[in-house]
């Protein structure tokens, strides 16, 4: 019902921050095509852009004296799974000039890109940096232009992307790890998430990507207890 | 006999290092088990000798989960793991958390509610900062100050003890209130500590502030300047070291913060010394915000009178048919936020804590993202140490006052 009436206002008759009621007539005047929605909940504005020039209107927010958002608060994702397009990327603008705040939406991905892509915005705040690594490793959305796109906090050969809702929110169930040796899981998971390398005695300390896929030679763990029957 | 001329000793040129060898680098991890990395953090660091080329954190190691335990949780479920993020200062993440989930819900909590929320972030405040200053003085070799602040953080925590029964993760503030009302002995305890403390604070001055030793590691070391601290996201002391003024309780006041009267200390230089300073002088605001919050104090109720929000008491639940059906309720169920999300902003100890919750009308929030201070300020981290030398990593770490149980979630 609440949601319902959210998405049916795309033009708010009286929004309570002045300041946001400011970015919202500045970006509609600016970017008349870009900016899809804007609604106010419960005292803060959402306003959501096209995705693929989110990295304009970033710095068209910034640049501009009158606002001159010039820190970025927060940046995260939403997985609404039934939803086309799935993604919300959310922005947390702040301005420490004027302390006017705004939220930033835009929604990507649909059934024919699992892995969408959406410009960086490191080029305009570079604290954007570690948020969009999380994104992508919590959600699997990249992000163009960003200088390093890697995993941040999972594991750097971990398969999936844990925060999006068909991620099971037990986690995947693994049998007993062979110690001293590799252990690869190809059955218990489900399907689209490929193997998993749980441990490796690979002590070079350079995780390996390639090791999702290994060879055959390596399917069989080393047998670490072969030696105590011989003596 | 005629004695030889004596000639210079010198080495050959064979012997010596080119160029070339003497522009080699070495990559060394310091952590994640080194001791002044505060937790689990790596750093890999591009050395040219003891001076730090490149920078680059690793973090993950303590990495749990906690946004997504969060979506399979009701709302009152989810607010214990809230207390293991940032484990030093838990009742300031159990605010934040309560904010954002009585926003969705509309609701707005009692005064005395309000007061004793702002007393104990203030008090958790104090704690947190305790921990920062005895564990970063004993990586710089004061160990003394370590034992010091360790003695006045237990009074604070025999605080919490006598509030919740827990001396850490207390989830004692909860969305609607508290979880229980404040103790009879809490106001003889708090003014006890108020009037301990600020002889303690000029003992930690007295040991430090003014110390050449203290002064030559930690003044114009690891620069972080304040046009960089915005743009990396910096918040909470690490960008008041900076000289911006930003501080959340000012700006957008929560649970009543406009009506206390405080100071926002602001360093100069972005330094380590003047993040220390910052730090030093925001445990005396805390102090005069505590005293303000109980002289303030009211009488009255420390929940939502709402039995659909926070459990009915033990007594109703065995005489009151009603009671006894809302009691079930709420711990099978739980409730039911309209749909909406909100973003609530507040100040830990760290800097600015976040939380972003999305509800899609069900019990169970549909997603809950936490903004976590040392999350933002670590970045910054290679910036600073960048051009100084090993042993002041130390200090850098140690300044921004990073706890990796919040920056991994």
């Amino acid at each position: 019902m609440a949601d319902e009436q959210r998405m049916g206002a795309p033009e708010l008759a009286t929004p309570s921050n002045p300041l946001a009621a400011a970015t919202v007539a500045f970006l509609r005047e600016r970017f008349p095509d870009d900016v899809l929605d804007a609604s106010e909940y419960r005292g803060e504005m959402t306003i959501t852009v096209r995705p693929e020039r989110i990295a304009e209107v970033c710095r068209a927010l910034r640049d501009e004296p009158r606002l001159a958002y010039n820190y970025i608060a927060d940046i995260t994702a939403v997985d609404w799974l039934e939803r086309d397009p799935r993604y919300d990327v959310v922005y947390h603008l702040l301005s420490l000039a004027t302390y006017g705040v705004v939220r930033l939406k835009a929604q990507v991905g649909d059934e024919d890109t699992p892995d969408p892509e959406l410009p960086t915005v490191t080029t305009v705040w570079p604290g954007a940096d570690w948020f969009e690594r999380e994104i992508y490793d919590l959600f699997g959305l990249r992000f163009a232009g960003h200088p390093n796109q890697t995993r941040i906090l999972m594991p750097e050969d971990w398969v999936g992307h844990p925060l999006r809702k068909d991620y099971p929110l037990t986690g995947i169930h693994l049998p007993e790890p062979h110690w001293g040796g590799q252990v690869l899981l190809d059955e218990s998971l489900p399907a689209g998430m490929g193997r998993q390398t749980l441990r490796t005695n690979d002590r070079t300390g350079v995780p390996r990507s390639d090791n999702l896929t290994p060879d055959a030679s390596e399917d069989t763990p080393p047998d670490t207890h072969a030696n105590d029957h011989a003596r | 006999m005629q004695l030889e001329e004596p000639r210079a000793l010198q080495v050959d040129e064979s012997e010596q290092l080119d160029e070339s060898t003497r522009r080699d680098t070495m990559t060394i991890n310091m952590g994640p088990q080194h001791p002044s990395t505060h937790g689990v953090l790596r750093l890999v660091l591009t050395l040219d000798g003891e001076t730090i080329l490149k920078a680059q954190p690793d973090i993950g190691y303590l990495h749990t989960g906690i946004e997504k335990t969060a979506e399979g949780k009701s709302y009152f479920k989810s607010l214990v793991v809230t207390d293991r993020m940032d484990y030093l200062a838990p009742l300031c993440n159990n605010l934040g958390y309560s904010l954002a989930v009585e926003k969705l819900l509309g609701i707005d909590v009692p005064e005395k509610a309000r007061f004793a929320r702002v007393a104990l972030a203030e008090l958790q405040r104090i704690a947190s900062h305790l921990v920062w200053l005895g564990s970063s003085a004993l990586d710089l070799g004061a160990q003394s100050v370590f034992l010091y602040c360790f003695r006045e953080r237990e009074l604070i925590l025999d605080i919490f003890e006598a509030c919740s029964g827990v001396r850490m993760m207390t989830s004692y503030i909860m969305p609607g209130g508290l979880q229980a009302d404040l103790p009879p002995n809490f106001e003889q305890l708090v003014r006890g500590f108020i009037k301990i403390f600020p002889k303690r604070l000029r003992e930690y001055h007295d040991l430090l502030t003014n110390n050449r030793l203290w002064i030559d590691r930690t003044r114009g070391i690891c620069l972080l300047p304040a046009e960089k601290a915005i743009a990396l996201g910096c918040s909470g002391p690490t960008l008041r070291g900076s000289g911006v003024a930003y501080d959340v309780r000012k700006v957008f006041p929560y649970s009543g913060y406009e009506r206390f009267a405080f100071d926002v200390p602001v360093g100069a230089n972005g330094d380590v010394y003047d993040r220390y300073l910052v730090r030093m002088l925001e445990m005396r605001e805390s102090l005069k915000i505590i005293q303000q919050a109980m002289d303030g104090m009211p009488e009255g109720r420390w929940q939502v009178d709402d039995p659909k929000i926070v459990a009915p008491h033990k007594y109703e639940v065995s005489s009151n048919m009603e009671a006894l059906i809302h009691h079930f309720k709420l711990y099978t169920e739980g409730y039911r936020p309209p749909a909406g999300e909100v973003y609530v902003r507040t100040e830990s100890p760290k800097g600015e804590l976040g939380f972003y919750m999305v509800s899609d009308g069900s019990a169970k929030p549909y997603r809950m993202h936490v903004r976590a201070p040392s999350f933002a300020n670590l970045q910054a981290l290679p910036l600073m140490i960048e051009g100084y030398l090993i042993s002041d990593v130390v200090a850098a770490i140690g300044s921004i006052d990073i706890v990796l149980g919040e920056v991994d979630r």
